[in-house]
């Protein structure tokens, strides 16, 4: 009796204590409620596209797996032209700072699988590449666009970059729908190009030996500084640079094989192990972009030679800087794997699961984010009043959009000039294409080579990053034994 | 006999180290700075764990159960300033009550009516009961989130109850014990004039003590760390249970994690102690005789 | 009278068979169901072509092979090391009760913290690793000679030891004490009274121990995910593996159809056991 009496009190003075300090309901709700859309005023709407026929009713909720900054502005606009419609638009991942609970990865997978396959998903799904268009096709739980696409009368598949879109399409069906998409390209040190008897012009491709090479014959030719590291800024680092490039050579996804234990990939590996970096494990990606990183990039070779490439992701107001790369610079470049693949990704891709409650009223939304706009409206993280930018600054996958997106971004920055806002006079249709004649044909024809995305390989790069990481910033691996690492693994995957 | 006691506390006693091992550490590490920690286990090599063993690039781990730096920082901050941890902890306590009881209850009530029933089928029920126990986590999932819907109980703590209440074990392990139940005492009972009420509430529930308390510690220690079902029903972060913050790896402070791991044993520690003399009761057939 | 007595019974059963149904037996239905058809979106009944397909499937295979490997290790050893703590116990009379505390303490270690403590050993820059290099053995015969099935026995056994006690503890006490006197009155040793007494009378609870030893076979699938992520090497991936991955894929038909196999196959391995523990009680009844 006397124990019990004694745990009885010891609980019940625990219990008395834990209440005590979680008695504070009330604060609890403002820290962990769900970050709730603002009530901002309705968008001036002063470039609206042409008013649609029909008047569109309903409700749809729209999951976005990471935070999408302007999804919520487009959901508004739409919202704007039609006025019986409601869009919701949630989070799946919300870096909620409070404790370190933001959702962890894992667990919201299992949350967002468990709904789809029970039916009880979200209307549209915005997905960053999570799932491949395969799983999609094989579990079911997607529309496919495709039928809708031909089915409309109002869509008009030569209006937009089929390559892009098939990118995504297995066996003719099409599971995903990218609104935009994003090129990369490189700049190279001109003077070393120069010693190594390597000429590029723009818009070349170049592929990771002829890469190589430019920086061997300069090594040998002492042309290169101390601290030189083969990428400026380290953005992506040896284990990702060439890798996502080469990704198509060693894998066939269609096929379900991999070729990572053959010699080639071997040699690969042994000839990236060498390349002079300053990363350490810790380091992330560091992406920037804009022609401000260029002129650093310019002036840290100027003295002596710092880094032999450049990568960057091309978006809308960087081609402006395109005429004007530097002198000590070449470029635009593209990477291309060994066999002249080259590879885009995009950051706005939309999936219509088949537990939408209204698929017309989604598939108006998604056409409304990919049709061709008459006039451009445009939207700058600094000029928040302008009407919504859906491409946000990506290549939009309408070719018409690209040419008037291209020019208005183009207008627009060079109005800005250093300053980040729009003056109020801002009158596009005034000005004069500060583009060369023929630059946009010549980056159309550039966009036409797109095959492969990056995001259609869902979490394949959850399986080898770590590999390659071990392999390029340690010596515990050898190329040899990262071979079949990766040969095992993927293939696994590939099996499944 | 002396050699047999002298071998079965070493056995014992080794056992208990390897199984304590582990939680020593994690209250030792529930003492280390969040930094302390970082530096000891991971494998960088940083300014901070410059003496250590070194191969190939690589940090190897610096294990040791006595902080360097002693703090008690991270319970300071748990016991003051983290309501959500405290609110966590509570939501697991509301999750794994309403189980025991419905379990306690309605288990060992099944597991009579299922051996005294008189059926051809009977072996074919019971059966079921098992099979259906080996079905893993995945596999529920969709098909429960499809009943909790029909159910209407989809984003309640009814959803995740409800299946741990009638989760087959409580009525498979009661029963299995019930066989040795010596039908003699039964039949005396009714000769009374025991309805079948009386005597299972008078004469075998008594007996049925430490089966039900060991149903209790392994069904405490099943849905205590329940994470899974939680994660899929509950969609917000303040509503789940503790189980799922440390259900994952290590994300943010290690040692706030440690320490709110330790937070997290401390109830165990009442259920084992209250449920430790219950599990030792045995048959005791003196009362049974009628 | 008898009528009523017997329908009495039904009622008890009746509460708890009816929640079995609903949470427990529609799914298992459900299953089936997915099982059978092509894809959750056009609902095509296509009968056994996913078995089929599963069985043919190499990856499949090597994963059945590894669970086989891995359950026939750990469930045997769990059970033979728990039962004899379990003895073990009752023979201690001193500090039983804090032992016991002890050795129940791993049921309800959070999963992420136990993790970090098996990444702290056996992680590459773990302290077994720290060992054997410190011993002096190369760099890459630690890597290539990593014994990922052990490490996986070890983890499970951590934890499934006292989960096995708690069971074959409640069990060993419910044999009566005087079964044990009229034994040794006979004369008869330790070994003649396990086997005789222990053995039998315990029967229906290592049938208990065995089931849920094969349950926590798979419930330990968690940390192994913690640990070596949703690809792990050839050698360590099992059918725990290949559903998560297809349940991530959402690839209901490949999952249900895999696990009905498992189930097919534990089936019949519980039935004949189940059969055994009943012959051997119903004996001495």
């Amino acid at each position: 009796m006397r124990r019990e009496r004694l745990v009885l009190s010891a609980a019940s003075v625990f219990l008395v204590v834990a209440l005590t300090f979680s008695g504070c309901r009330s604060s609890q709700d403002t820290i962990y409620s769900q970050a709730l859309p603002e009530d901002s005023p309705s968008s001036t709407a002063e470039d609206s596209p042409a008013s649609q026929d029909k008047e569109l009713s309903g409700e749809l909720t729209i999951l976005s797996v990471y935070e999408f900054s302007n999804l919520e502005r487009i959901a508004e606009e739409f919202e704007t032209l039609h006025p019986n419609v409601k869009l919701n638009v949630e989070v799946g991942i919300t870096s909620s700072a409070d404790l370190g609970m933001a959702e962890p990865w894992e667990q919201f997978m299992e949350q967002l699988t468990t709904e789809l396959m029970s039916g009880e998903g979200p209307d549209i799904l915005v997905d960053p590449g999570v799932f491949t268009p395969k799983q999609y096709q094989q579990s079911g739980v997607a529309y496919d666009l495709r039928e809708w696409m031909d089915a409309d009368p109002d869509f008009h598949l030569e209006e937009y970059y089929e390559n892009i879109l098939q990118a995504y399409e297995v066996d003719g069906d099409q599971y995903t729908l990218p609104a935009n998409f994003w090129v990369s390209v490189l700049y190279l040190n001109k003077e070393l190009c120069d010693a190594a008897g390597v000429s590029c012009s723009a818009w070349d491709t170049v592929d990771y030996t002829e890469i190589l090479d430019i920086w061997r014959a300069a090594e040998n030719q002492g042309l290169l500084a101390q601290d030189f590291t083969l990428e400026f800024m380290d953005q992506k680092g040896p284990s990702s640079l060439f890798f996502d490039a080469e990704f198509p050579c060693f894998v066939d996804v269609k096929a379900g094989t991999c070729s990572f234990d053959s010699p080639e990939f071997i040699q690969y590996l042994k000839d990236t192990k060498s390349i002079p970096s300053n990363r350490t494990l810790s380091q992330g990606v560091v992406t920037m972009s804009g022609s401000a990183i260029m002129g650093d990039f310019s002036r840290s070779n100027q003295e002596e030679n710092h880094s032999l490439l450049l990568y960057d992701m091309l978006s809308l107001d960087s081609l402006v800087s395109l005429s004007e790369i530097p002198e000590n610079c070449v470029g635009p470049l593209i990477l291309s794997s060994r066999e002249g693949e080259v590879s885009f990704s995009t950051s706005l891709s939309f999936v219509v699961p088949t537990s939408c409650s209204h698929p017309e009223l989604a598939w108006e939304f998604l056409k409304f984010c990919v049709a061709p706009v008459e006039t451009p409206a445009f939207y700058s993280f600094y000029h928040p009043e302008g009407s919504v930018d859906i491409v946000q600054g990506g290549f939009p996958v309408a070719k018409e959009n690209l040419l008037s997106y291209g020019e208005l971004y183009g207008k627009a920055y060079q109005v800005m000039g250093g300053s980040m806002t729009i003056p109020d006079d801002f009158d596009p249709a005034s000005m004069d294409s500060p583009f060369p004649d023929g630059f946009f044909t010549q980056l159309e024809s550039v966009v036409s080579h797109y095959r492969f995305a990056i995001d259609s390989l869902g979490r394949v790069g959850e399986i080898y990053t770590p590999i390659l990481q071990q392999y390029y910033d340690t010596d515990t691996l050898s190329a040899e034994e990262c071979a079949r690492q990766l040969q095992e693994k993927v293939g696994i995957w590939l099996q499944e | 006999m002396k050699k047999a006691h002298v071998a079965a506390n070493v056995c014992v006693i080794l056992a208990a180290a390897a199984a304590i091992f582990p939680i020593l550490f994690t209250v030792a590490g529930s003492f280390m700075s969040g930094e302390e920690i970082v530096s000891r286990y991971t494998a960088e090599i940083t300014s901070a764990n410059q003496g250590d063993f070194v191969s190939n690039g690589i940090h190897f781990v610096r294990f040791g159960l006595l902080p360097e730096q002693p703090t008690l920082e991270q319970y300071r901050q748990l016991l003051w300033e983290s309501p959500g941890y405290l609110r966590m902890f509570w939501n697991s306590v509301l999750l794994v009550v309403p189980v025991l009881l419905g379990q306690c209850v309605l288990a060992p009530l099944a597991a009579f009516g299922l051996e005294n029933i008189r059926w051809r089928y009977k072996e074919a029920v019971f059966f079921l009961y098992i099979i259906v126990v080996l079905m893993p986590t995945q596999l529920q999932l969709v098909p429960n989130f499809i009943v909790a819907g029909w159910l209407h109980i989809r984003e309640s703590y009814l959803a995740i109850i409800l299946p741990a209440v009638f989760h087959p074990l409580g009525v498979f392990l009661v029963r299995q014990q019930l066989k040795n139940f010596p039908k003699e005492c039964l039949e005396a009972a009714q000769l009374d004039g025991a309805g079948a009420y009386q005597s299972y509430r008078y004469v075998v529930r008594p007996n049925l003590t430490s089966v039900v308390a060991a149903l209790a510690v392994l069904l405490f220690a099943d849905n205590w760390n329940i994470v899974d079902q939680a994660v899929v029903f509950l969609k917000n972060t303040y509503e789940n249970p503790l189980s799922v913050y440390l259900g994952s790896v290590v994300t943010g402070d290690p040692g706030m994690f440690f320490a709110v791991s330790v937070f997290y044993l401390i109830p165990t520690f009442l259920v084992f102690f209250l449920g430790q003399d219950y599990l030792t009761e045995g048959i005791a057939l003196t009362s049974v005789k009628a | 009278m008898r009528w009523k007595q017997r329908g009495i019974y039904w009622l008890f059963l009746l509460p708890s068979l009816l929640g079995m149904l609903v949470f427990y037996v529609i799914p298992f239905g459900y299953s089936l169901y997915y099982a059978l058809i092509d894809n959750m979106g056009s609902r095509q009944f296509v009968g056994l072509k996913n078995f089929a397909g599963t069985l043919a499937n190499q990856l499949f295979q090597s994963a059945a092979l590894n669970t086989t490997v891995f359950m026939g290790i750990s469930v045997p050893l769990g059970m033979g090391v728990a039962l004899l703590l379990s003895l073990c116990l009752q023979r201690t009379k001193r500090g039983r009760v804090p032992a016991t505390m002890v050795l129940l303490l791993p049921l309800v270690v959070p999963s992420g913290t136990m993790v970090y403590f098996w990444k702290v050993l056996f992680d590459s820059n773990g302290l077994v690793n720290e060992f054997l290099l410190r011993l002096g053995v190369s760099d890459q015969w630690v890597v290539q000679h990593q014994c990922h099935m052990g490490v996986l026995v070890v983890i499970f056994l951590w934890k499934n030891i006292s989960y096995n006690i708690v069971l074959f503890w409640s069990g060993l006490n419910w044999i009566p004490k005087t079964y044990y006197e009229q034994m040794a009155l006979e004369g008869a040793g330790i070994w003649r009274q396990f086997w005789n007494v222990t053995w039998i009378y315990l029967s229906p609870t290592t049938f208990v121990v065995m089931l849920m030893s094969i349950v926590n076979n798979f419930k330990v699938f968690k940390e192994v995910y913690m640990l070596y992520g949703a690809y792990p090497s050839a050698d360590i991936y099992m059918l725990q593996h290949y559903m998560n991955n297809q349940f991530l894929s959402m690839n209901m038909q490949k999952l249900c159809s895999a696990a009905y196999l498992l189930f097919l196959v534990l089936g019949v391995l519980l039935l004949v056991v189940f059969y055994a523990q009943k012959r051997v009680t119903d004996a001495y009844q």
